[in-house]
């Protein structure tokens, strides 16, 4: 999927643990796992909002947009 | 209204609606038992007690003979009348495990899906069995009277056509609950 989760490296820049974030958001310590390697199929407005106030930082901060790389190869 | 007490008033609603459809699903599976059973005892005790002008006269056999129907007889109709009767019953009781998936709590599972598509498939079955076995039973009953008054009588009601609607309601609500599962299930996948 080509939308990216950054949540591991805010955590990582902001030096939390995940443990707390996943206490602060009232989520479980393996939905935020889930969450971090992008393998949930969407994220609640309440739990970003949550994300976002504990962090101290913007939507757009935890997610990007990555282009896949496209399976066409240009011919001639 | 804030956000948090909008969100409580939500979660206060679907607490009340869950204890209200537990409950109520408690009463449904214990009424379905009963129902059973009181069913299977009426229908032995109908075909042990009751005398033989009223039976010919429910079967729809316009001349009863002036003596009782032997008891092999009586057994092998209540047989016939336990075919509908037998599906009716294993229906009830397909219904009366789902209801007790719901009084669980375990609403959007597969298997109280499975048992609600039962109940309906059952009630449909019962429904259209029931006028082949009246017509059978007054077959079976006529069959010892002289010739000319055998008698085959098939009757159809408006019962017959409710169950029948009854039962489709039944299945579409259990195919819309398929379907919620579904949803459920993607909605598990949010955090």
């Amino acid at each position: 999927m080509p939308i990216r989760v950054r949540l591991g490296v805010m955590l990582a820049e902001r030096n939390v643990k995940s443990k707390d974030l996943a206490e602060y958001v009232g989520i479980t310590e393996a939905n935020l796992s889930l969450l971090k390697q992008g393998k949930v199929k969407g994220v609640r407005f309440e739990t970003l909002e949550r994300i976002c106030r504990f962090l101290g930082c913007q939507p757009g901060d935890l997610l990007r947009y990555e282009e896949a790389p496209s399976a066409e190869t240009d011919i001639g | 209204m804030t956000h948090s007490a909008e969100t409580f008033g939500t979660t206060a609603a679907r607490h009340r609606r869950s204890h209200r459809i537990r409950r109520l699903s408690q009463l449904m599976a214990a009424g379905c038992l009963v129902t059973s059973g009181l069913l299977a005892t009426a229908m032995v005790l109908y075909w042990a007690l009751t005398p033989t002008p009223t039976l010919f006269s429910h079967a729809g056999i316009p001349n009863a003979p002036a003596t009782e129907i032997s008891l092999s007889t009586r057994a092998f109709a209540f047989g016939i009348a336990m075919v509908p009767l037998g599906t009716l019953i294993w229906g009830l009781l397909s219904g009366r495990r789902c209801f007790n998936a719901f009084a669980a709590g375990r609403i959007f599972s597969r298997d109280s899906i499975q048992q609600l598509k039962a109940f309906a498939t059952a009630v449909a079955a019962s429904a259209l069995l029931k006028p082949l076995a009246g017509a059978a039973l007054s077959v079976v009953l006529s069959l010892p009277q002289p010739t000319g008054s055998k008698t085959l009588a098939l009757s159809m009601g408006s019962d017959t056509l409710i169950a029948l609607i009854f039962a489709g309601t039944v299945a579409v609500i259990a195919w819309v609950m398929t379907e919620a599962l579904e949803i459920a299930d993607e909605n598990k996948q949010f955090v």
